[in-house]
């Protein structure tokens, strides 16, 4: 895969966001922040063409728009 | 256009032949679809007459394309031979998680789309033109989520004639019908998916 | 290509992973549905493309015709994520002599009570073409698919 490589210059809490969400979600540092940028991109455009973003509770079935700026 | 080589068989004389991986879909083919699978399906349908329902004929992949046209959470791949595309995939690396306990909530590359050409099909013909054109682009999409760091993690909704696939023969673990969706949902764990790709490396 | 992928002959043609048995396919509805969500889109444009080309009249004129902005129009030909405003439906529907309850359905602003008229336009956007002229088989699909409307 072709690829370009950047510093990233985070904070501790960011860093330490970042340490586990991938403990978590079971990827790198690299895997997670690429794949922030993809979701990031889906909603933005998913948002740009109108479409809104919203949370629902499995549960309660409540739902919650959040609002994008 | 550059592409890696894949061996699949020759359905009638049962021979290795090479075949092209391309990633990206283009106009030509969209154009192999609309003017080589629709018309041949349509013709072999009406020949087979009501026995048979095909789940992916109504699908205009011209509009597939364009939703996800510029969006780096999807990765399209077509195989091709014989100067036509004989299978196309979608993968969506961007926002599905896994369902299984022992993984739930990693990330997976999900299959939002894979078709292979009517003449690839055996419920449509025997024998096919080609064969293992599905079992090759699996193969691809594996691959995809090792290289994008979810390390061979697979989901994807299966069409009912290829549930015993999935389940018997890649080695998927079948978590049942998904309500919301209608059809059957497999997942790759991280094991499958490297008992998947060990045999020939 | 932006991923490296490396299938060794022996792992498709020695392997258990035979389709002999199957076919492999595999698709998710939801993302279908959004295609069949912009295909109903590009039906309602195109309609409206074919029905003034039909008359021979531009956008400008149609604009003025029935009170609507150019740029409404515009985007109600050619964008198939566009959410035309009920009021535009529904000049359209008079302007055009369709049934402005069944385009209204067509453009999402009031629930579908059938799967019949969905099922027109998709039919009608997968067998119209973006050509300039109407040609035989268009104006047929664009017949076609006007009855729907009008009944």
């Amino acid at each position: 895969m072709s690829r370009k490589t950047m510093t990233l210059n985070l904070t501790d809490a960011e860093m330490e966001v970042l340490e586990k969400l991938c403990a978590r979600k079971g990827v790198n540092k690299t895997s997670l922040l690429r794949q922030a940028l993809r979701l990031y991109q889906t909603v933005d455009t998913r948002i740009q063409r109108g479409d809104k973003l919203i949370f629902e509770n499995e549960l309660t079935k409540e739902k919650a728009e959040v609002v994008v700026l | 256009m550059s592409g890696a080589r894949v061996s699949i068989i020759e359905g009638a004389s049962r021979r290795a032949i090479e075949a092209t991986l391309v990633e990206g879909i283009t106009r030509k083919h969209l154009h192999d679809v609309e003017m080589k699978w629709k018309p041949w399906r349509s013709q072999r349908l009406k020949e087979l007459g009501d026995a048979i329902t095909e789940e992916s004929s109504h699908w205009d992949w011209e509009a597939k394309v364009d939703v996800i046209e510029g969006l780096v959470s999807y990765a399209a791949f077509v195989l091709e031979c014989g100067g036509d595309a004989q299978g196309i995939m979608i993968l969506n690396t961007g926002f599905k998680f896994c369902r299984i306990q022992s993984q739930d909530k990693m990330p997976l590359v999900y299959v939002e789309f894979l078709e292979t050409a009517p003449w690839n099909r055996k419920q449509l013909v025997t024998p096919r033109r080609y064969c293992r054109v599905g079992p090759a682009l699996i193969d691809v999409a594996i691959q995809v989520s090792e290289q994008v760091g979810y390390q061979g993690r697979l989901g994807l909704h299966s069409l009912p004639q290829s549930d015993g696939w999935y389940r018997d023969i890649c080695g998927m673990t079948d978590l049942g019908i998904d309500r919301d969706k209608g059809l059957r949902y497999f997942e790759m764990t991280i094991e499958q998916a490297a008992a998947y790709l060990k045999e020939g490396r | 290509m932006s991923f490296s992928i490396n299938i060794p002959a022996s792992r498709i043609l020695d392997s258990s992973h035979d389709d002999h048995e199957f076919d492999v396919a595999a698709g998710n509805p939801q993302f279908l549905g959004e295609v069949r969500d912009k295909i109903r889109g590009r039906a309602l444009g195109i309609l409206f493309q074919y029905l003034r080309r039909d008359r021979a009249m531009t956008i400008e004129q149609l604009a003025e015709q029935i009170g609507i902005a150019q740029e409404e129009i515009w985007a109600l030909e050619r964008d198939p994520h566009f959410h035309p405003k009920p009021r535009t439906i529904q000049r359209l529907a008079a302007y055009f002599e369709l049934s402005e309850q069944k385009l209204s359905e067509l453009a999402d602003l009031k629930p579908a009570s059938s799967l019949e008229v969905q099922a027109a336009a998709v039919r009608f956007a997968m067998d119209t073409s973006k050509a300039i002229d109407l040609h035989a088989d268009e104006r047929n699909a664009l017949n076609q698919f006007v009855k729907h409307l009008c009944q």
